[in-house]
């Protein structure tokens, strides 16, 4: 199932990418949401990590599940979220796959923010939320035999993206692509490795305020990652850093299947390029 | 073996105490109850006597190893305790104490890293041989040194009053600098400031002591960790720390990665560094150690393994199935996830899948334990409950708050129960509002001066702010780095600051920190697993 969601998620957002100007009003019209809610834990119980996440936009009075997101939310403060109604969620009518009582957002990222909440946390009512199991972006132990990539290998970039105004890579998420992109560089043994932060600093209007991150948080993204790369055993001297400009949320999301059609995730990105 | 049962006695005579208590609360219920009692004195001497004897190895002639002693240190060594027999197991030839820095007091006071890192106490020190210590000694034993055996150097030594926290809680004070200072030995510029609300001891307030003297430092009081089965607590299991949101640290020293297990607060990468710390700050050594006594100690502190080898009733924890005791720990490879790998606690799997020809060859108390322990164990891995508020597992990693899970979460190494993940977590143990009064401990006032603390806010009353310490940041007051789980019946009191008196006072944090409501059942379940680690 996964599959073909991504790509169709790839395909509409290759479509927005081309509309340029019209992106956030294409978006507007589709299966895009963002917002600003206090999240609301549902106490369901299929074992181990398992309890659901569902926020209630205040655009349009849906409450949709969450819990799908790399990083979840906090119930004592704001969540920024964005993210995309699932495949066979559009009507969020009942009898659709619905294990926790919301419109299922996916792909769904969660930004904790610092504004507080009333701590909502309601009971199972008969929703059994999902069980457990391990995500593909899992970074593999040290033991595992990890072969190195083969080449050829020539300029490229990768890009890890970050939650709101944070610089933090996150577990099972960033730090996965992180590791992806340090075993590449290891099998490439590029030239040059230039690291660059970008932060989603020019204002965008989310459920009524104007948001923006730090004019910092770029330059934090870029050291983070760059320090990560030396603390992983990238020589310090091939590793350069550097700031990249927002081009704010018209230019709509940048192609990549990490984050399928998320544009404000995309602008909360670290772009690193290895040159030969 | 005639001191065998001579040291006995005190041993025997706690575990009377313990029987009768269980008793007392369980009135009534003797017929039905699967809790297992521990036996009369006598029963549990004869049980140990009988291991001993069956295992034939050396025992010490004395329980207590002294620095500077001449004796033999053998592959194994089998000690009696209240739970019945740990055992400690020597992965390579005798060592001759005589010869071995381990043992030897190379500083002014007298002690070596033996002193505090006892055999029969799992390689740490339990408060009841501290006791037997100033009742043997009358006070002089070097562990009751001024430097951080006494509350505070500055009180009259010799006089039990000035030696209360260790006597009464096993807790040897632990200066740390301040501002704090990283690994390459630099001033970190702390995100927060430090008052002193409470000092009991007198240790953080004055001219030489306290975050006001003229070299600032703060005194936080703590138990020694124990020095064995370290090939897992210096396992590097994945490349990331989740909770730093980094790769897993490096040391300054030799540019390697580092598990970042070791020390309650994280302050040293390596157990080189480690052993630079203690014996500046625990043996007063002016100079360093010599290349060669430290290699000497690495090498035996590495081969040293400990568990509890038998049980309450007299039981190999290896029987039937089991695979107890330490030997499982030597042989296995450290670092491996308990949730994708064996399962943390696994080793009791046999005993909750006992034949009917199995049960019917034990006693009843036998048959008792083995089952309570393997339920232990289970409920250990899956009774899951809400986590809240905990800095390392709610933030920021990204698990949310609250989180559903179980003890495995963060005692998720395979056989040993420490956090793959470099394991600094905020219980509430030395934070209010979770943590006991604990009057007898300082209390300082964290003022966070940029981000609030996630879950506590601008200000923290804490007893000790743990790994803050080390980072200098808000956000990791009291976080503690998790501890093996092994030995634990012969290394009482628990918890960094010892305030949990016994293995059920740990059940009972738990249970009240994170409203779990465990039944009687449960918790007399996990009490069991953990007497049997």
């Amino acid at each position: 199932m996964k599959k073909p969601l991504e790509m169709r998620l790839a395909l509409s957002a290759a479509v927005l990418a081309a509309t340029s100007g019209h992106a956030v009003a294409a978006q507007a019209a589709s299966d895009y949401r963002l917002f600003v809610a206090c999240p609301v834990y549902r106490d369901t119980d299929s074992g181990r990590k398992s309890g659901c996440w569902l926020a209630q936009s205040p655009d349009d009075g849906m409450q949709y599940d969450v819990t799908l997101a790399p990083a979840k939310p906090d119930y004592a403060h704001a969540a920024l979220i964005e993210g995309r109604v699932a495949a066979g969620q559009e009507t969020g009518q009942a009898g659709q796959d619905n294990p926790c009582g919301g419109i299922v957002l996916a792909p769904v990222s969660v930004s904790i923010l610092e504004a507080p909440c009333p701590r909502y946390m309601i009971p199972a009512e008969g929703y059994p939320g999902r069980r457990f199991a391990l995500p593909v972006t899992n970074v593999p132990p040290l033991d595992m035999d990890r072969p190195l990539d083969k080449g050829p290998f020539a300029k490229r970039s990768f890009p890890l993206f970050f939650e709101f105004d944070s610089s933090f890579i996150s577990y099972q998420f960033t730090d996965y692509y992180l590791d992806k992109l340090a075993h590449w560089l290891r099998s490439a043994h590029p030239r040059r490795i230039v690291v660059t932060g970008y932060g989603a600093t020019r204002p965008v209007t989310v459920s009524g305020k104007a948001m923006a991150e730090r004019p910092n948080v770029a330059r934090e993204r870029a050291e983070t990652v760059a320090q990560s790369l030396r603390m992983l055993g990238f020589d310090a001297k091939t590793i350069s850093t550097r700031v990249g400009r927002d081009k704010g949320r018209d230019r709509g999301p940048i192609e990549d299947d990490t984050i399928p059609g998320l544009s404000e995730y995309s602008r909360r990105r670290v772009e690193v390029t290895a040159e030969f | 073996m005639r001191s065998i049962v001579r040291r006995n006695c005190p041993e025997a005579a706690r575990t009377h105490a313990l029987s009768g208590k269980a008793g007392t609360k369980k009135a009534g219920m003797k017929r039905e109850s699967r809790l297992v009692r521990i036996g009369s004195r006598g029963a549990l001497v004869l049980s140990a006597l009988a291991i001993l004897a069956a295992t034939r190895h050396e025992t010490p002639d004395a329980r207590w190893w002294a620095p500077g002693e001449d004796r033999v240190f053998p592959r194994q060594l089998d000690y009696p305790n209240a739970q019945g027999v740990l055992r400690v197991l020597h992965d390579g030839e005798p060592v001759r104490t005589a010869d071995n820095a381990f043992f030897m007091p190379l500083g002014p006071n007298g002690r070596a890293c033996v002193s505090c890192h006892q055999p029969a106490d799992g390689m740490s020190l339990s408060v009841e041989s501290i006791r037997d210590r100033w009742q043997a000694t009358k006070g002089k034993d070097p562990i009751f040194a001024a430097v951080d055996g006494s509350d505070c150097p500055t009180l009259p030594q010799g006089e039990r009053a000035s030696h209360s926290l260790l006597l009464d809680h096993g807790l040897f004070r632990i200066e740390r600098s301040w501002p704090p200072r990283d690994w390459s030995g630099k001033d970190v510029k702390p995100d927060f400031t430090i008052e002193v609300v409470r000092d009991p001891t007198g240790c953080n307030s004055g001219t030489r002591y306290g975050p006001n003297a003229k070299q600032p430092n703060i005194s936080v009081y703590r138990r020694p960790r124990p020095v064995a089965n370290l090939k897992y607590i210096e396992a590097i299991g994945f490349a990331y720390d989740p909770k730093a949101g980094l790769p897993v640290p490096v040391d300054p020293e030799t540019g390697k990665p580092v598990a970042g297990n070791l020390m309650a607060d994280g302050r040293v990468p390596t157990l080189t560094a480690q052993m630079n710390d203690a014996a500046r700050a625990h043996l007063e050594l002016s100079k360093q150690m010599t290349p060669a006594q430290k290699e000497q100690v690495l090498t035996f502190i590495r081969s040293i393994y400990t568990a509890q080898q038998a049980g309450p009733q007299g039981g190999a924890l290896d029987a039937d199935g089991a695979e107890g005791g330490p030997v499982t720990l030597r042989d296995l490879k450290p670092g491996q996830l308990g949730s994708t790998g064996r399962a943390v606690w696994s080793e009791f799997d046999a005993w909750g899948k006992l034949t009917p020809k199995q049960k019917a060859a034990l006693s009843p108390q036998e048959l008792a334990f083995r089952e309570s322990v393997a339920r232990g164990a289970a409920i250990f891995r899956d009774r899951n409950f809400l986590i809240t508020d905990s800095q390392g597992i709610n933030a920021p990693v990204g698990f949310g708050n609250p989180v559903r899970y179980s003890c495995r979460f963060c005692h998720n190494m395979s056989q040993i129960g420490i956090d793959v993940a470099p394991g600094q977590v905020d219980l509430g143990t030395t934070n209010a509002p979770f943590a006991s009064p604990q009057l007898w401990l300082p209390l300082f006032r964290v003022t966070c001066k940029g981000k609030p603390h996630p879950f506590y806010g601008r200000e923290i009353l804490t007893h000790d702010p743990g790994y803050a310490l080390t980072t200098g940041k808000c956000a990791d007051v009291g976080r503690i780095t998790l501890q093996s789980n092994r030995a634990l019946a012969a290394r009482a009191p628990y918890f960094s600051n010892g305030s949990a008196q016994d293995l059920r006072g740990i059940v009972d944090y738990y249970d009240r920190r994170y409203s779990i409501r465990y039944s009687e059942q449960e918790k007399q379940d996990l009490v069991n697993l953990m007497s049997a680690l």
